[in-house]
Formats: structure tokens, C-alpha cells, sequence
């Protein structure tokens, strides 16, 4: 393929990338984002699949079968303790304004600038080889693109390096989008989204070479293993026991990889925007991670199958489609892997010249400048000369040293850095008393040891150091090979691991024990193990003593960070604090922890002590002072957690009394519904009989018939009263608990059988035909009032009676025995009831203000009385029917267990 | 997030840490389909990690 394709294609990519970036950003910024945050961060996290996973892993599966695999899952492990890990960290750093690891650590110990110092360095130091294997597989890429697999050279001169020109491009992206602003706690959604777009590339990419190979260069998976030679098929049969401490490790390494590799914790961590974003990276990291990792195998299998002995592994990528002379797949397929390259280089180097910044060009200039002629944007143009500095030093590192190994084997030691800062970290997460001393024993000790057994042996091999210190050990002493430490046999990486963090623990634990934490140190570690009790109001929780002049404070800020941000930063704090500025002067301490954190985002957590502490006359912080503070923000929150308490407590009362008032004005209601509804019962038949009174007044020669019949009317009407009244007053008896039942062991089915036969002639005039079924319950008993349930069947009987019609009424009664109760059910075959009255049959008056029916004979009580006496009895009575239908009135009665019914009986 | 539902997670963890190691891992051996069984235990154990992780970070917390 000619060489100025494949720059056109670089530089096309790049431009869209660069366009990307920018579209998101000013989308962002003009208030309308395109994308949702939650996706961004969960296609930003696989930044974590490099030139190494594209081209590497092939390699590592030919080698070491799927040992490359634990790369993988190891971070796929992590994920269900995300929400206890990762999400404390992302607290942590949005309070406290943190954006970088070692921050972080040196915040946590004591805001030791040793421990800053020291972090940084290790980190650059382990993380630069890592930049400079991208830039290698970039510039192989494209040697093997336009030489052939045979013909790629890296002695190129740099000035025809196309890795050369790239590093020069990133580093004017990174400097345009992400050294923008002065503050690092700043998200760059632009860079997000470009680092999401470089994921979904290398994936589809990848996906479409994996797919090629299984599918038309064999017949899919089974055939790809079926044709290749049994001993590279072999590999991926089992994995032996004697595998497992290679594996585990293996596995171990890249879990701290995931959150603690720099490019990790600036995205993961640092640009995190929303803590809930990470419930959607839960499933699409690993669901992007066993992608990716799909074909591997395959074409693993099939590079060992179809290309020559001399092709190096780590090239099978290309080497595949360009060996069919298929150059349009190689071309994308090297598009993945610039994708991939370039997104690790981009967000390593921003994190990394962040870390060269903050921990030491800042602190180097403010400890020669005086504060008050420190310039503006100080920060900003040490992070932008970093970014140079370490592009060069990578390029340099690629171009000298690189070329002697795999990707592989660069890129676990550099995992194995990483690791040394679990112990702290972890540590500063859960554990109260790791402390500074400890915590730089530990660094020291496990970076000693990594560089002892992973390094130097490196620094044999290209030639620095001489053959004996590997192979016999330094000064002959063989229990010291770097490689063999105290006769350990395992692979290099296996081995610099275990021991390095063996030491680094080791260390940390025995500085902690040992040596005391600071009060300063002590009220830090609190802040940080609860951190979710501390976040709001951050600034009441830590503890500062001492002197500081408001307006020299001021000044220091505004000369960093500008007068316009130092004003908002005022205005921010006095909004939730009183008083930032004391009566003689000096500044509050709570406004100087404000503007420390401040200042950490801008200088880092060290650079910022150092700055106020130039500042400032500080007195010694003692545990009391701690102490005071922890058990004051104790018993403030032990105060907010009653008054919340108190004050959903005073809403449930206020539900209560709003819900009790809504009752009574109910009650209120259907007294005066009640009311009327009795008068104009009552009115309806004083009318009748007054009218029949005057007309027999009016005519005294009335015949006697005729007198007869007004009379009988009369009564009729007087009796209707009657019956109203004695009505109403029995209501009045069961609902005001006034009447008295005389409760004895009865059987309900004897007294049902008395109330059918003393209406038998009612149901016999009418025609209707009346079924029962009683099974074996005549003789069940219950306690109850003989009388009163007598009552309660005569209304739902007249009922049934009322509502069927003549000569072809049918109603069946019916007994049964449920498990502690007695149903008794009435089904008649009426007219039914509607469905929107079903839930009012029981209400008293129902029928009389039911006025879309006919009006019936009755008061309008009888089934409101009926439940009543039901309910006494402890029983229920309910109500199933449709219009036209008939209706089944199930009533069902508790029955007492023998002895009790013997008490009552005895009462 | 409850805490009951954390310490889930970190037993989750446990679990997947068992079974994506050595002897778990050990076990599966030869072919099936012309695939080796390992692969095919490899796939499922991590895509039911991913299931498992949609429903239960994605789950709505009850007040």
C-alpha cells in the first residue's frame, strides 16, 4: 500500500477526531449535549485496550495460549466492587478536588510532597516505556502497511518516522482540549467523546478482521480449531494447574490496572461526571471487553497456520488480510489500532503531564518564586510543557529502547508499577491508620524491588548492564539474581510482582503500626473513610490553625487563577458559609480549607499546602482539636438525623390529621345526608296519611268500603314509619356499640333452615324456586345471637326475594365449611346490580338515593344493618353479581374452637 | 445503594474470582464441537458476570 494513503487515512481520522471533539464540547457548552454522559464514560473506559490488546494479545495467545485473557478479566472482576471502590474514589476527588493518583495518595498521607514526589516519579517512569510501545506499533503498522511483513524497518531516520509527526500532532490536541482551562477537576467532555468515538473504531474494527478470518478464511470457529496443527490447538484446551499462580497474578495485575494506570484514573475517576454513570459501564465495559476479545484466538490460530514462521505474532493483525491481498481490510484494520494507539496516548500523556505539573514543576517554581510575583497561569504552561516533555522522552524511549521487545512485556511492567500504589490506596480507602511514614516505606520499598527484578534485567538485555548481574547475580551472590530473588522460579513478570509487592505491604503495614499519624494526617484519614458523611460542607470537617492575612490569601489566588474565578470562588463560598473574612483581617479558617482545595485543583494537593503554608502562620493542628471536630460533626449530624427524623415524623401526624379531617367532614357529609334522607322518608307518608285524613274529614258520608280502604292506607303508612324509625334507631344502637348481643354457641345452617321455612310462603306466592345445600354444616356452631343473625338472613333472603321475578325467580342457598369459617352464600337469579354500585349496596340509604332505579319497597337500611350484625359477629359479608346476572351474597363466620364455645356457653 | 445489596457485590466478587481460577478453571478439558470446552466456560461464566451487573446496578432502589 503506498505510504501517502495511509497518511491521508491517519490524517482524515485524526481531523474527525479533532472535529469530534469539538462538535461535543460546544454542544456541551451551548447547553444541548448530543451525547448522554453515562455513555461517553462507559465507551471512554475501554482506553483501557491499547495497541497491546489489538496487535499484543494475538501475540501473547500464540505464546502463552489464554494466559492473554487474564488482561481482561481481570478488570471484568472489579466490577461488582465498583460501587465500594471506584465510587468512594470518585467522591473523594470531586470533594477534595483531586485529578491525579498521586494527589490523591499524597493528599490522603498527610499532603506529603515526598509521597507527591515520589508517586510521580515512579509513575512517569513506569508509564513513559507504556507511551512509547503505542508510538512503536503505530510505526510498525505503518512500515509493515507500506514495506510488506518481511521489509518493516525501525531504524528509520526520525525525520521519515511517521511516529515522530504523530506525537507532534497529539500533543497540539492535547494542549487544545484538555490544557484548555486552568482548573484539572474541569471535565473535558470533548476529549471524552473523542475517546469513546477511538473505542467503538478499534472494536469495529477489530470485529470485521476477527469476522474475515473465522468466517471467510475458515467455516467458523469449530473449523478454525479443526484445521490447525494439534500442538497450537493445544494451548487452548485446558489450562493446568501448575498455571495458577501465573494466571492469578496475572489476573491481579490488571484488576489494579483498571482503576490506578493513569489513562484509567483520569477517565474513570477524574472525569467522571455523574457517580450513577457507573451502573452503565458495569455491563458495557465487560460486554466491550469479551468483544473485542472474540476473535483473538482465531486469528491467533490462523496467523500460526497460514503465515510463515519468520512473521512476528504481534503482526498477524495485518500480516492476515494483506497475506489474501485484501489491503482495504488491512487499511481499517490498521485505522483500530491507530485508534487504539492514539486514545491511549492522548489521555496517558494529559494524565501524565498533569502528574509532571502538580507534583513537580509547580512545587520546584513556588519553592524558588515568592507567592505575591507568582504569574497567571503557571499551572497551565508547566502542563503544557510537560505534555512535550514526555511525548519526547517516549518517542526517544521507542526509538532506542522499544524495538528489543514485545508489547506485551513492556506493557506488564508497566502494570506492574501500577500495583505498588494498591496497598495505599486501598488503604486509604478502608483503613484509619495507614499513615505517611508507611505509606512511603511502602512506595519506596516496592519500587526498589520492581525496578530490581523488572527493570534492571531489561537493562541487561539492551546491553546498559552486564550478562553476570542476571545470570549470576550482583557480586556473584546468585540468591540475588533479579530474576531467581531468594531462588524463586517463576516468569520475570510472576516473580518482580510477588515480591515487589510482597515488600511494598509489607512496609506499609509495619510504617503504620510503628510510626504515629499527624492529627492533621488523623483528621484526613477520617475525611477519606467516610468520605459520604463528609462531603457536604467539606471545608467544617477539616481542621486548620493558624494565621492568614484575607487579602494576601486573595492575592495569591487571583495572581493563579485570576480575579474574575477568584471573585465567583468568594461569592460560591459565602453563599453556604457565613463568614470567610474575620473582623481583624484574617481569613476564616474554613474559607482557607475552601481555597486550599481550590488551589488543588489548579496546583495540585501539595503544591497547594506548600502555597498556603508560605502564606500563612499555622499552629500545630493537636488531636483534640481533631477529635473536637470529629465529635462536633458527630453530634451535628447525630442532630440532623433527629430533626429529619422529628420532621418526617411531624409530616406522618400531619397526613394523619389531614386524612382524619377529610373523615370527619365525610362524616359530616352523610349526618346531613342522613338527615334528609330520614325526612324525607318520614315526609313521604305523613303526606299520605294527612291526605287520607282530610279527604275522610271532608267527606263524612264517605262509603264504609271506601273508609276501610283510606284506613287500611293509614296504617300501612304508620307502619312504614314504624319500621323506618325502629330502623333507624337499631342503626343507631349497632354503630354507637350501644346494643348488646346475646352471644351463645349457636348453629348458623339450624337458623337459616328456621328463617326459610318462617318465609316459605313469601318465596311460594311468588313462584320462586328455592334450592339448598347444606353439605355437613348443620351441626358446625358458632357464637353468635340467634336472633340478630335471624335478622341478617331475613334481609338478604327478602332481598333476593325483592329482585327476581315472579315464576321464574330461582334462589339457592348454599352452606360451606372453609378452613376456620362457615360461608353461608344466597344467589338469586335478579336483575342484578351495576358494577358502580356494587361497592355502595352496604351504604345506608343506598336504595333510596339510588335514583336510576325503580323506587322498592324498604327503607333503604335493611343491608347496611345486615353487615353491621355481621361484622359483630366477626364475620364479612361481600357481594359478587352483574346486571342481569343475579347477585351472591356470601356471608362468612368465624367459628370458635370447642373450648371456647364451652366458655361461652358456660358465661 | 443498600448495604445488603453491597455486601451481594462483594460476594459476587468472590464468586467470580472462584470461578475464573484455578481449580474451577481447571476443569474444563478437550473439545465439544469441535471447540475446546474451555472456551465455551470461559464465555458463559463472563457473560453471565455482564447479565448479572446490568440487572443489579441497574436495579431501582426502593425508599
Amino acid at each position: 500500500m503506498k505510504a501517502w494513503v495511509i497518511i491521508i487515512l491517519s490524517l482524515v481520522y485524526l481531523s474527525a477526531l479533532f472535529a469530534l471533539a469539538y462538535f461535543v464540547e460546544s454542544r456541551y457548552r451551548s447547553g444541548r449535549p448530543f451525547f448522554k454522559s453515562r455513555w461517553i464514560y462507559a465507551f471512554a473506559l475501554p482506553v483501557y485496550c491499547t495497541a497491546w490488546t489489538y496487535y499484543g494479545s494475538v501475540g501473547k495467545a500464540v505464546q502463552d495460549g489464554w494466559e492473554f485473557l487474564t488482561i481482561y478479566l481481570g478488570p471484568v472482576l472489579t466490577i461488582p466492587l465498583w460501587w465500594l471502590v471506584l465510587r468512594k474514589m470518585i467522591r473523594i476527588c470531586k470533594v477534595q478536588r483531586i485529578s491525579t493518583l498521586p494527589d490523591f495518595v499524597a493528599n490522603r498521607y498527610d499532603k506529603s510532597l515526598t509521597i507527591s514526589v515520589l508517586s510521580s516519579v515512579f509513575i512517569v517512569l513506569g508509564i513513559i516505556p507504556y507511551i512509547s510501545i503505542q508510538l512503536k506499533s503505530i510505526a510498525s503498522s505503518f512500515q509493515i502497511l507500506t514495506r510488506g511483513v518481511q521489509h518493516a524497518d525501525h531504524s528509520t531516520y526520525w525525520i521519515y518516522d511517521s511516529a515522530f509527526y504523530l506525537s507532534m500532532i497529539l500533543a497540539v490536541f492535547i494542549i487544545v482540549f484538555v490544557f484548555r482551562s486552568l482548573e484539572t477537576t474541569e471535565k473535558h467532555r470533548g476529549l471524552m467523546g473523542a475517546i469513546a468515538a477511538d473505542s467503538i473504531v478499534k472494536l469495529f474494527a477489530f470485529l470485521i478482521l476477527g469476522g474475515y478470518v473465522t468466517y471467510f478464511l475458515f467455516d467458523g470457529f469449530g473449523d478454525v480449531f479443526s484445521r490447525v496443527e494439534a500442538s497450537a490447538v493445544g494451548k487452548f484446551e485446558r489450562i493446568a494447574p501448575g498455571q495458577s499462580i501465573e494466571w492469578l497474578v496475572l489476573m491481579l495485575l490488571s484488576m489494579a490496572a483498571i482503576m490506578l494506570l493513569p489513562r484509567q484514573f483520569q477517565v474513570a475517576v477524574a472525569e467522571n461526571e455523574n457517580e450513577n454513570d457507573i451502573r452503565t459501564a458495569a455491563w458495557i465495559l465487560p460486554l466491550y471487553l469479551l468483544l473485542i476479545n472474540l476473535f483473538v484466538v482465531p486469528i491467533a490460530l490462523a496467523g500460526s497456520a497460514m503465515l510463515p514462521a519468520s512473521v512476528d505474532p504481534d503482526s498477524y493483525v495485518l500480516a492476515l488480510p494483506l497475506s489474501q491481498g485484501q489491503t482495504a481490510l488491512a487499511a481499517i484494520t490498521f485505522l483500530g489500532g491507530f485508534s487504539a494507539s492514539v486514545a491511549m496516548i492522548i489521555v496517558s500523556t494529559s494524565a501524565l503531564s498533569m502528574i509532571l505539573s502538580n507534583s513537580l514543576l509547580v512545587p520546584l517554581v513556588l519553592k524558588r518564586v515568592e507567592n505575591q510575583r507568582l504569574y497567571a497561569n503557571l499551572p497551565l504552561k508547566s502542563r503544557r510543557l510537560a505534555v512535550w516533555v514526555i511525548l519526547f522522552v517516549a518517542y526517544f524511549f521507542y526509538k532506542f529502547i522499544a524495538e528489543r521487545f514485545p508489547l506485551a512485556s513492556i506493557g506488564l511492567v508497566s502494570f506492574a508499577a501500577m500495583i505498588q500504589f494498591a496497598p495505599l490506596v486501598l488503604g486509604a480507602l478502608f483503613w484509619r491508620d495507614g499513615n505517611r511514614h508507611g505509606a512511603q516505606w511502602g512506595l519506596i520499598g516496592g519500587f526498589t524491588v520492581w525496578a530490581y527484578t523488572l527493570v534492571l534485567p531489561t537493562l541487561v538485555d539492551v546491553g546498559l548492564l552486564p550478562q553476570t548481574v542476571s545470570a549470576e547475580g550482583p557480586f556473584g551472590l546468585s540468591w540475588l539474581r533479579p530474576e531467581r530473588l531468594f531462588g524463586m522460579q517463576h516468569s520475570p513478570i510472576v516473580h518482580g510482582t510477588i515480591w515487589s509487592l510482597l515488600v511494598n505491604t509489607s512496609l506499609y503495614f509495619l510504617g503504620s503500626l510503628l510510626k504515629a499519624q499527624s492529627p492533621k494526617e488523623r483528621n484526613m484519614a477520617e475525611f477519606y473513610y467516610d468520605i459520604y458523611d463528609y462531603s457536604a460542607k467539606s471545608e467544617e470537617r477539616l481542621v486548620w490553625k493558624g494565621h492568614l492575612d484575607y487579602d494576601d490569601l486573595i492575592k495569591v489566588c487571583e495572581n493563579l487563577l485570576g480575579s474574575v474565578r477568584t471573585k465567583e470562588l468568594v461569592q460560591d463560598f459565602s453563599s453556604r458559609f457565613d463568614a470567610y473574612r474575620k473582623a481583624n483581617g484574617q481569613a476564616d479558617p474554613k474559607f482557607v480549607n475552601y481555597m486550599e482545595q481550590v488551589l488543588s485543583g489548579a496546583v495540585g494537593s501539595s503544591s497547594a499546602r506548600l502555597l498556603i503554608s508560605s502564606l500563612a502562620k499555622e499552629e500545630e493542628v493537636e488531636l483534640k482539636d481533631v477529635i473536637q471536630l470529629l465529635k462536633h460533626s458527630s453530634e451535628t449530624d447525630k442532630l440532623n438525623k433527629e430533626l429529619k427524623a422529628r420532621s418526617q415524623e411531624l409530616r406522618r401526624r400531619t397526613e394523619e390529621l389531614v386524612l382524619a379531617n377529610d373523615r370527619l367532614k365525610d362524616i359530616d357529609e352523610e349526618k346531613d345526608d342522613f338527615i334528609s334522607t330520614v325526612t324525607h322518608e318520614l315526609r313521604t307518608p305523613l303526606t299520605s296519611i294527612k291526605a287520607f285524613v282530610e279527604i275522610i274529614q271532608d267527606n263524612p258520608e264517605i262509603e264504609e268500603d271506601e273508609r276501610d280502604k283510606f284506613l287500611t292506607h293509614i296504617n300501612e303508612e304508620i307502619d312504614r314509619m314504624t319500621r323506618l324509625i325502629n330502623e333507624v334507631l337499631d342503626m343507631e344502637k349497632l354503630e354507637s356499640g350501644s346494643t348488646q348481643l346475646s352471644i351463645q354457641p349457636i348453629r348458623p345452617v339450624a337458623i337459616l333452615e328456621d328463617t326459610l321455612l318462617t318465609m316459605e310462603h313469601l318465596f311460594h306466592s311468588k313462584g320462586i324456586h328455592l334450592s339448598t345445600d347444606f353439605g355437613d354444616t348443620e351441626d358446625l356452631r358458632i357464637a353468635g345471637d340467634t336472633d340478630r343473625l335471624k335478622q341478617v338472613f331475613i334481609n338478604v333472603l327478602s332481598n333476593a326475594a325483592k329482585y327476581v321475578k315472579e315464576d321464574e325467580g330461582r334462589v339457592r342457598v348454599t352452606a360451606t365449611l372453609l378452613n376456620k369459617g362457615l360461608r353461608i352464600s344466597i344467589v338469586d337469579n335478579g336483575r342484578g346490580i351495576r358494577k358502580e354500585n356494587i361497592d355502595r349496596i352496604f351504604d345506608k340509604f343506598f336504595q333510596a338515593r339510588d335514583q336510576t332505579r325503580k323506587k322498592q319497597k324498604g327503607s333503604g337500611l335493611g343491608l347496611s344493618i345486615t353487615k353491621r350484625i355481621v361484622e359483630l359477629h366477626g364475620g364479612m359479608i361481600s357481594v359478587e353479581s352483574e346486571p342481569g346476572k343475579g347477585a351472591t351474597f356470601s356471608m362468612t363466620f368465624p367459628l370458635e374452637r370447642q373450648d371456647q364455645l364451652a366458655t361461652i356457653e358456660h358465661e | 445503594m443498600r448495604r445488603k445489596r453491597q455486601v451481594g457485590l462483594a460476594g459476587l466478587f468472590l464468586l467470580f474470582m472462584l470461578l475464573l481460577n484455578v481449580p474451577f478453571i481447571s476443569i474444563p478439558d478437550g473439545t465439544v464441537a469441535g471447540m475446546p470446552r474451555l472456551m465455551l466456560y470461559l464465555g458463559i461464566v463472563w457473560l453471565v458476570l455482564i447479565v448479572l451487573m446490568g440487572i443489579i446496578y441497574n436495579q431501582k432502589e426502593r425508599s
